[in-house]
């Protein structure tokens, strides 16, 4: 695998399965990617692909029984599946810091934000109450949190939605972590605290050179904002590419579907639900082939018989897993071919049968 | 300044009550009552604000007034005649009427509580024909005890129930959970008087001899009461036993509650975010998920006071500590109800207080409540 000479993390064949009554659910099935210092990626994927799932096996921040995860996750050339909790635990805010997906229920309801936010600095930076106290401060200043003196004594439930996820974002960027990953950050918030928040993490990244892993089910999103992005289906990688590769070239039926499902993309961010038609596979006993199939308006014999690799397309740094990939003339026949056999309507889209 | 000009009224007013409440408290067996009201109202006052404390304190006046109603009806509804039991045996008719003319046993229902209550009110609760003492008295000499062994119990409760609940409740599933579970279950089956006399066995007379050889120990005294006057380490040694006794299985309930709030609370989003700033695990356990999961805990903290009144009754005769339950249970078998009425009140306002108390405490817990309070 190309290994970037400043890469800040390098994850290698992660997977990670839980064991569930049903049986063994492959979460994340081995996903590879590298991120350099000071980059961005976006992860894209609907609603169970696996997204939280990876993003806290990177952090190693996942519940301790009825798991299993292999591969490696390689920070700063530390192999972080090797180190044990306490080595973690250093790590968990100097070094990495995580943006949950519940920002209405990220912050102690019972704790002074204000506490919540120096915590860590008092914790790993051996700062006084005092000083970090003041730290704090400054910090929800930075965040757009107006008078922070007086805020600072409160608690989560005085403050809206957005400002809570604003002191989230203080909390995690408070002792100066290198990489950042947000778990769609901005879910639960309406349209325009979204793309206010969002600008806020890009600001602090920008200023903080740090890298970001920022994760959204909203291709729009990640469009205008991340260096890289990365498709995500049934907890694996399908596409990968520099975001203007991607929107310029994209060659995965299901990063296509994505794209079609949200109706305008000036809009700055989107809160409605991805409606591609259709259900994503299970992940207890996925089907052979590429599991897109079901869904896919190009598929062939050839995708339900063998899973496609994650092949280079001709731009450097552009990856995708298809037999048929978008643009192509075999996908211009393909498509051709479902629409005569009926597979898919006049208006291009895959006829489902109901079983 | 302007806290003081808004609330003027409410300050004359709590002012007032508080100098009625001290006439009627600074009698001995009331003072520990008054004492934990003060603190009560103190403590509520700090946590929210001195207008919703007040408010709190205002409204204990009609619930005491019922239960001191309801006391009085019991008692003079309980059957024997107090006057043949002063006067004995060879009293006549005529003593008998003269006596209970006297004692005013003569008049109807309504005047006699209005007696009745008009003393009490000046922290007068009569005088015992049968014990010959003033009954006030009484209390407060044998209140001490029973307070003391309720507090104790209490305590070892929590300091039991928390560390073995938070723990039980981290490590949710595993066979360490399952042990201590089970053990506090076990404790919660056991009646307390048993698990007295099963101390007492093993820990003070020596145990038992099985084929000649010893099981159990002389480490601890088995009875009698021994005031703090006469040195602190003797006075806790005397009150181990029966405060163990009586503590645990007030231990499992708390265990059990806090154990069950404890996996809720883990499982929050917030103690994820705690995880991810690189916290301790014991750093996350007290600081993070102990103060969310101890509402239940601490609302039947307060209503178990009730139970632990039961308990220490019955624990103080095994024991024999001159507390509260062996002067109602000689006022009981003496037919004296002047003793019992006066003691039985004593124990509900105390009750009262406490669970008040416990209203308070979850308001200071949870800083939700306490805005709901002030916009209310
Ligand atoms: N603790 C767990 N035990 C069992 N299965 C789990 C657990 N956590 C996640 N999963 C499963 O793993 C898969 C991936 O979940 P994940 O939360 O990563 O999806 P996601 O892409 O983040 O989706 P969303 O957009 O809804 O957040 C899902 O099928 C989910 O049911
Ligand atoms: S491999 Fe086949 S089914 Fe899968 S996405 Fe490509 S065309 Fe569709
Ligand atoms: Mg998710």
């Amino acid at each position: 695998m190309k290994v970037a000479e400043d890469a800040l993390l390098e994850v290698d064949n992660l997977r990670t399965q839980f064991d569930t009554p049903g049986g063994l659910l492959t979460a994340v099935d081995g996903v590879s990617f590298s991120l350099s210092k000071g980059k961005s990626l976006g992860v894209v994927g609907e609603s169970g692909s696996g997204k939280s799932v990876m993003s806290r096996s990177i952090m190693r921040l996942l519940p301790k029984v009825n798991i299993q995860t292999e591969g490696t996750v390689r920070f700063k050339s530390r192999n972080l599946m090797e180190l044990a909790p306490r080595d973690l635990r250093k790590l968990w805010g100097p070094e990495m810091a995580m943006i949950f997906q519940d920002p209405l229920g990220s912050l102690n309801p019972v704790v002074k934000v204000g506490k919540q936010v120096a915590e860590g600095l008092r914790v790993h930076s051996g700062f006084s109450k005092k000083e970090a106290r003041s730290e704090a401060l400054k910090l929800l200043r930075e965040v757009g949190i107006s008078e922070p003196e007086r805020r600072l004594d409160e608690y989560p439930h005085q403050f809206s939605g957005g400002m809570r996820q604003r002191i989230v974002i203080a909390i995690a960027l408070a002792c100066q972590p290198d990489l950042l990953i947000a778990d769609e950050p901005t879910t639960a918030l309406d349209v325009t605290v979204q793309a206010q928040i969002l600008d806020l993490i890009e600001e602090q990244r920008n200023q903080r050179n740090m890298s970001l892993i920022l994760v959204t089910h909203d291709l729009g999103v990640v469009a205008g904002r991340t260096d890289e992005i990365m498709v995500m289906y049934a907890g694996r990688i399908v596409e990968r590419a520099p975001t203007k590769v991607l929107f310029a070239n994209m060659k995965m039926p299901y990063t296509e579907a994505l794209l079609e499902s949200i109706p305008k993309l000036e809009r700055p961010s989107h809160s409605h639900l991805l409606s591609i038609p259709g259900q994503p596979p299970n992940m207890i006993d996925a089907p052979r082939g590429c599991k897109f199939a079901p869904r896919c308006k190009y598929v062939q014999d050839r995708c339900v018989e063998e899973e496609p690799e994650l092949i280079s397309a001709a731009t450097p740094g552009h990856l995708y897993r298809c037999f048929f990939p978008v643009g192509s003339a075999e996908s211009a026949d393909a498509l051709a071919r479902n629409m005569a056999n009926g597979k898919v309507d006049e208006s291009g889209s895959r006829v489902h049968i109901r079983t | 300044m302007k806290f003081l000009k808004r609330n003027i009224g409410r300050i004359v007013l709590t002012g007032l009550v508080l100098v009625i409440l001290f006439a009627w408290f600074a009698r001995p067996p009331f003072s520990w009552t008054f004492g934990l009201l003060i603190l009560v109202g103190a403590f509520g006052a700090l946590v929210t604000d001195a207008n919703y404390a007040a408010r709190r304190i205002f409204s204990l006046i009609p619930v005491l007034l019922i239960v001191s109603f309801v006391v009085f009806s019991l008692m003079s509804s309980l059957p024997g005649d107090p006057a043949l039991t002063i006067l004995g045996a060879g009293a006549t008719a005529e003593s008998i009427a003269q006596l209970n003319q006297e004692l005013g046993f003569d008049q109807p229902f309504f005047n006699r509580y209005g007696n009745w209550m008009g003393d009490v009110i000046v922290g007068d609760l009569g005088t015992s024909r049968i014990l010959r003492e003033d009954v006030a008295d009484g209390i407060s000499r044998s209140i001490t005890p029973t307070l003391q062994l309720m507090a104790y119990s209490l305590i070892l409760a929590v300091l039991i129930a928390v560390p073995a609940g938070m723990y039980s409740g981290y490590k949710n599933g595993t066979r360490q959970d399952r042990i201590i579970s089970y053990t506090m279950l076990g404790f919660l089956a056991i009646p307390n008087f048993v698990l007295a006399l099963v101390l007492v066995l093993f820990l003070a007379v020596g145990g038992v001899t099985i084929f000649g050889v010893d099981i159990g120990f002389r480490w601890l005294p088995a009875a009698r009461y021994v005031p703090i006057g006469a040195g602190w380490s003797d006075h806790l040694k005397h009150m181990l036993l029966p405060s163990l006794s009586l503590a645990m299985s007030q231990a499992a309930v708390f265990m059990r509650l806090l154990r069950s709030d404890m996996i809720g609370t883990l499982r929050l989003p917030f103690i994820d975010l705690a995880r991810s700033k690189g916290l301790k695990t014991g750093r996350i356990l007290f600081r993070h998920a102990l103060r969310p999961s101890s509402f239940t805990l601490i609302t039947v903290m307060g209503l178990s006071v009730g139970s632990l009144i039961g308990g220490a009754l019955i624990t103080e005769y095994v024991f024999t500590l001159p507390g509260v339950g062996s002067y109602i249970f000689t006022g009981i078998f003496k037919r004296d109800f002047v003793a019992v009425q006066g003691a039985v009140l004593v124990i509900s306002t105390l009750f009262i207080v406490v669970l008040t108390f416990s209203d308070l405490l979850y308001l200071a817990l949870d800083p939700r409540l306490k805005h709901q309070s002030e916009a209310a």
